[in-house]
């Protein structure tokens, strides 16, 4: 968030009166400002910007700008633009961008401006601006480099190339040697922070005059001579230069305007540039740029919960300094000169809120039931906690970073399986932890004072590498728990784990630790739960205790809870059961089944059926089809409507409660359910209403005529394998294209 | 000093209601009178004398023979100048070796008592060389020690011995070559205590209590099974008496906090998300609409994965539609940041720096209408400080409704503001974030707190919903609750929060 310093002076002079603090807090929000404060004298006022977006906000001039706009509600009028359409006379000021600069940093453009003599508060806020808008909005000049000079030293047009870096000499300032541009990139302090920006290329950027004077070597660094802004001087070039025109044209007018609001006459300057822009291969600087943009009536009205006529719109938006006009229900606002914001419609219904006031917005409770539901590790966690405490551990609650040390050496284990960071602040936070463990002996090492017995557990995540994930890495839910106490042995860790596996109701098996550094050998065990091996306990090793400098015998447990809860893992493919052919079955669906892809054209509910609905389906026949299905539950119309799905069309005509339905539409189910509780249709947007769709590889047959009658049907049961519809195991589709289901995907169809 | 005369040991009750004002009061007299053993009465004086209920009024020396651990076993069994004279006397003439083997005695013992009686003429050496008794009776000094050690109890005072009985413990403590003697010469000083006032106060509380002293300490199975416990009183205990530390196993106070959080959010309508530690540019700010050249996405902001650097694919549709919306807004109504999306960098592993990751992710999967929340760790680039964790939890969750609005933010933050931070007063400025818009901030009066951020919210950019594929609104909202939960533990540094310190986790409280 840019911070900036507003000499209460010139603050008060932008805004036209003073201000208590008080009433700066309570009118600051309206430019997502907040006061932080005033320096030691009280001379200077500490502004917070909290929008990044807002790059006109930066500035003394910019925040003033739009407190008085929104208390006045007048929109500020700057007469030094020019457009498209209309050219401000630059008076023989030029910029000329030379095409060699093309692929390095493609723009320079600029303005002058002159009428206000510079004094010391004024020039440290001109260094401000140039600092804000190059770092926090130019990405630390890699976009936006800026340059302010003494207009009156310099002959246009201005000519802006990329040179030499080594036969290009000039006195940079804050030297007083010649020094050519690589020597400046490695010997000026501004050259060794900014010069990597441009020093991988053959020509480095160059700016002078006529008279072959340099201006700058941007980004880097400004001449001695016409770069040397001082107190007292009053006319001035103000140049920004960068990849992205776009973002250029904003920061001049942003300057120009902050400029203006503070007394000094803009001078336009011509730009030629050395290749077509949206804009021409000429423009004269300050140049409004920005479209039109536009929102709807109802959609400012939906975002913000309030009926508000177009004219309160109107109105909110001018106090944003936002000129705007209704025509036939859309919002047409003119964005400011100064501003680049508004990307989407919503960005304007957040001014309207603004403008409107945030207080005068009445707070609604959301009026959606909806269920809440802890996640099941979450709950199952909870029931570990309970078992710990009950057999009398304290539960602890650690950070995940540390240090290699701590989580791999301490732990004489090899620390393959942690996950390292690339750019660590300090050692001490470089890993996240593979294991709670020893997060518990970090405990231990620092607590010999603590009264034994020292009980204590965490439920916690680590994270270890996992070459199976898209990511590498695994994060895992564990319990550990440790034991302090003389005479603590391996008996004492079994006896808890089977206490703990029992109430938690998960059957479980010992399998031996063969090569495990941190316990002791013969006196530790995996704990294996449907054949994973699901965590490791034992007595710690002395080598371990030494390490961490902890006297006292213990033992320690880790148990991977994600493996115990199991059940409740994401659905994953499971492996394909293999499924014997079965000629017969294949032939009689060939020969009896049709399945015919239909849109759903109308949906409404049987007058007489709570679940049901009547469909009409475009079948690619002339004439609309009725069939009748109990799906009323699991959808809503309008997630119905302009769907295709598939038809089972020459089923049997049956009356449902005085409706006659002429086919059945298929679903999945889940594959234990017994209660017709779930039901996924099965939709097949990727194909063509009136396809037929068939199995894999399935035969030419005859063109089915006759009716078939459900329980025979029934008699062949389709079934989904990993998200494919199948009959028989053979995916049913249609020219290399198959049905997908995304919910029950080892599920039954019907 | 007020007495609880409850809480007397039957010691002092039994001694107080013995004694009287003006009486002197002594170890020696107490033992006689009361049957204590010498330890009880000394406990009884210091305890009575530390509540002021005795004083001490002088003090005198004595010098004691103490019964040894063999003075003891001589006094049961004999001393071995009995033993050979009666051995002699039944067995008839033994060679000394003979003796000693019988006796198990040492041959120097038997040695020095055969010459006592020798010298007495009790006995004498035959032709044999074997000892045999000569006279019918023990030397009377051998017969003042046994009477000396048939007299003692514990102890013996000097004061009270003839010169005959002098003299002869004066040779048993004398014997240079014997292991040890049967009597030990200690001094001990001799303390006079008077009841005081507030003794003689405290025993009218005794009488009038009827506490005796001699009620029921323990109530044991015995006095169950024989119903003797129905034969008098049990001593009553004093309900202030100081207590032992207990070492309970609890659950984690800041833990039993953000659960209570949890079960608040759930009450709400709420589901809970979760997901892994690391994540992907992708993710962690291109799915959130964050331009890849934000500045908060710099090497300095965010925790990188060293290996492997990049996941292995971000899944489509998703990837396709967030570029498309980074470059020209694709579908969304937004003309997007306009840069050429980096297919390389959204594949970059990081740490989870914000919980509204997880808010996308759930996107991705929410049931509409649909509330989530989750509270996940997050990692910052950040120096640790007692205001900046490396790790720390961050509350997060979205709101996904056909007709959701601003004014149902609003109330959103209202009801967390009063339920889970017991807000007296709510308040709503313009705030801002990269993924919602409009954007809030709430700041709530804290009855002790005062006015704070409570947490930052807003609806999410068509840019973050449509590229995710979500058609209605979606309210966003993030709560600080470390600040609170700082206060209700009664700390104020958040590196306590995860503190290893066992003994500092084991006696914290919450409110």
């Amino acid at each position: 968030m840019p911070k900036i310093d507003a000499p209460e002076n010139l603050f008060f002079e932008l805004l036209g009166k003073k201000m208590t603090d008080d009433e700066l807090i309570n009118i600051f929000p309206v430019a997502k400002a907040e006061l932080d404060g005033h320096d030691i004298d009280g001379k200077v006022l500490k502004i917070e910007l909290n929008d990044t977006n807002r790059p006109d906000l930066w500035s003394p001039a910019g925040v003033a700008r739009a407190l008085t706009t929104y208390e006045t509600g007048e929109i500020p009028y700057y007469d030094f633009f020019s457009t498209e359409k209309e050219e401000q006379d630059s008076e023989g000021r030029m910029i000329i961008d030379d095409e060699s600069a093309l692929g390095i940093r493609d723009y320079s453009i600029g303005f002058a401006c002159r009428g206000r003599v510079v004094d010391d508060d004024l020039l440290k806020n001109l260094i401000q601006s140039q600092e804000k808008l190059c770092f926090n909005f130019g990405r630390k000049r890699k976009t936006i480099a800026m340059g302010i000079y003494r207009s009156d030293l310099i002959k246009y047009p201005v000519h802006y190339a990329a040179v030499d870096p080594d036969s290009t000499k000039f006195v940079p300032l804050g030297l007083d040697e010649e020094l050519s541009l690589r020597e400046i990139c490695e010997k000026h302090p501004k050259g060794k922070e900014y010069g990597y920006i441009v020093s991988s290329f053959p020509k480095f950027p160059y700016l002078y005059d006529d008279n072959n004077d340099t201006l700058s070597f941007p980004p880097v660094i400004n001449s001695a001579r016409i770069g040397a802004v001082e107190v007292g001087d009053s006319d001035f070039f103000v140049e920004v230069s960068g990849p992205i025109l776009d973002d250029l044209l904003l920061a001049v007018n942003i300057l120009a305007c902050d400029m203006s609001d503070m007394g000094f006459e803009i001078l336009p300057v011509k730009v030629k540039f050395a290749k077509d822009t949206p804009y021409g291969r000429e423009i004269t600087c300050p140049y409004y740029f920005q479209k039109p943009q536009k929102a709807s009536v109802e959609l400012i009205q939906k975002k913000l919960g309030e009926n508000f006529t177009p004219d309160q719109i109107i109105a909110a938006l001018a106090k944003m300094g936002v000129y705007s006009i209704c025509d036939n229900g859309e919002i047409y606002i003119q964005v400011p000169e100064y501003r680049n914001d508004f990307l989407h419609a919503v960005d304007i219904a957040e001014d309207v809120m603004i403008g409107h006031g945030l207080e005068n917005f009445e707070p609604v409770m959301p009026s959606d039931f909806t269920i809440g539901r802890l996640s099941p590790a979450e709950e199952f966690s909870r029931k570990v906690k309970d078992i710990l405490v009950g057999l009398g551990f304290q539960e602890m609650m650690y950070n995940y970073l540390g240090s290699k040390k701590e989580y791999v050496d301490n732990m004489h284990v090899s620390g393959e399986d942690a996950v390292f960071i690339a750019n660590p602040m300090s050692e001490n936070y470089e890993v996240i932890r593979p294991s709670i463990l020893p997060s518990l002996l970090e405990s231990e090492s620092v607590s010999g004072h603590a009264v034994y017995p020292h009980n204590i557990f965490e439920v916690g995540k680590v994270t270890v590498k996992d070459s199976s994930d898209n990511s590498g890495t695994k994060t895992k839910n564990c319990l550990g728990f440790f034991s302090a106490d003389v005479q603590k042995t391996y008996n004492d860790a079994a006896a808890y784990i089977q206490t703990l596996m029992y109430f938690l109701r998960k059957d479980y098996t010992l399998a031996p630790v063969e090569n495990d550094p941190r316990f002791i050998p013969g006196r530790a065990a995996y704990v294996v739960y449907k054949d994973k091996i699901a965590g490791v306990f034992g007595e710690t090793h002395p080598q371990v205790l030494e390490s961490w400098g902890c006297s006292m015998p213990s033992i320690m447990a880790e148990i991977d809870i994600d493996i115990l809860i199991g059940e409740t893992e994401e659905k994953k493919e499971e492996a394909v059961p293999e499924i014997k052919e079965d000629p017969e079955l294949l032939a009689k669906w060939a020969n009896k089944v049709i399945l015919k892809v239909s849109k759903i054209v109308e949906c409404e509910r049987h007058p007489e059926g709570e679940k049901l609905y009547i469909l009409k389906l475009d079948c690619g026949e002339p004439e609309l089809r009725t069939i009748v299905s109990s799906i009323v539950p699991y959808y809503k119309r309008e997630e119905l409507m302009n769907r295709n799905i598939v038809l089972v069309s020459n089923l049997k005509p049956a009356n449902f409660r005085g409706v006659k339905s002429y086919g059945m539409l298929l679903a999945a189910a889940d594959k234990d359910d017994d209660s017709h509780s779930t039901c996924e249709v099965i939709f097949a947007d990727d194909f063509a209403p009136g396809t037929v769709l068939e199995y894999e590889g399935q035969p030419e047959t005859e063109k089915i005529t006759t009716y078939l009658k459900a329980d025979h049907f029934f008699d062949m049961p389709m079934e989904t394998i990993n998200g494919s519809v199948c009959i028989n195991g053979k995916k049913i589709g249609k020219d290399g294209k198959f049905l997908k289901v995304e919910k029950y995907i080892n599920g039954n169809v019907g | 000093m007020d007495i609880d005369v409850k809480n007397l040991h039957p010691l002092e009750v039994k001694l107080l209601r013995h004694v009287s004002l003006g009486e002197k009061i002594t170890a020696e007299r107490i033992v006689e009178e009361l049957g204590y053993k010498v330890g009880q009465c000394n406990q009884a004086f210091s305890w009575l004398a530390a509540k002021g209920c005795l004083v001490e009024t002088g003090r005198s020396k004595k010098v004691l023979y103490e019964l040894t651990e063999l003075g003891s076993a001589q006094k049961e069994s004999g001393m071995p100048v009995e033993r050979i004279f009666t051995f002699l006397k039944e067995n008839g003439p033994h060679t000394m070796p003979e003796i000693a083997d019988a006796l198990s005695l040492e041959k120097s013992d038997v040695g020095s008592a055969f010459g006592l009686l020798s010298k007495e003429g009790i006995t004498k050496l035959n032709d044999e060389r074997k000892a045999e008794v000569v006279k019918e009776e023990l030397p009377e000094e051998v017969r003042v020690q046994r009477a000396l050690l048939d007299k003692t109890v514990d102890a013996l005072e000097e004061a009270s011995l003839s010169d005959a009985e002098k003299k002869a413990i004066a040779a048993m403590a004398k014997k240079r070559g014997a292991a040890s003697s049967p009597f030990k010469l200690i001094e001990r000083e001799e303390v006079v205590y008077e009841l005081t006032e507030a003794g003689s106060a405290a025993k009218e509380g005794v009488i009038k209590a009827n506490i005796t002293g001699e009620e029921f300490g323990l109530l044991t199975p015995e006095m169950l099974s024989s119903g003797s416990w129905k034969n008098g009183s049990f001593r009553p205990f004093g309900i202030n008496a100081p207590t032992s530390r207990l070492i309970p196993g609890r659950h984690n106070a800041y833990g039993n906090y953000l659960q209570w959080v949890k079960d608040k959010l759930t009450s709400l309508g709420f589901e809970e998300f979760d997901g892994p530690l690391v994540e992907n540019e992708f993710w962690n700010g291109d799915a959130l609409f964050m331009p890849q050249f934000h500045s908060a996405r710099d090497i300095h902001d965010v925790y990188y994965v060293k290996d492997p650097v990049h996941c292995k694919e971000i899944e489509e549709p998703w990837l396709s539609q967030v570029a498309k919306t980074h470059e020209n807004g694709w579908e969304t109504g937004s003309r997007g940041w306009g840069y050429t999306f980096d297919h390389e960098f959204t594949r970059r592993q990081v740490l989870r720096s914000q919980g509204t990751v997880l808010s996308a992710h759930q996107l991705t999967k929410a049931k509409i209408p649909g509330k989530y929340f989750g509270v996940a760790r997050c990692f910052r680039y950040d120096q640790v400080d007692a205001t900046h964790g490396a790790d720390f939890y961050q509350t997060e969750g979205i709101v996904l409704g056909e007709d959701v609005n601003l004014k149902n933010l609003l109330g959103l933050l209202k009801m967390f503001a009063e339920e889970i931070a017991g807000a007296e007063e709510v308040k709503y400025v313009p705030g801002y974030f990269p993924f919602t818009e409009p954007s809030i901030e709430v700041h709530i009066k804290h009855p002790v707190l005062g006015w704070f951020e409570l947490g930052g919210s807003g609806i999410f950019r068509p840019e973050v919903t449509k590229a995710l594929g979500i058609d209605v609104p979606v309210l966003a909202w993030g709560l600080g609750i470390d600040r609170m939960a700082l206060m209700h533990l009664g700390l104020n540094d958040l590196r306590e929060l995860f503190t290893p310190n066992i003994e500092n986790v084991r006696t914290r409280r919450g409110n």
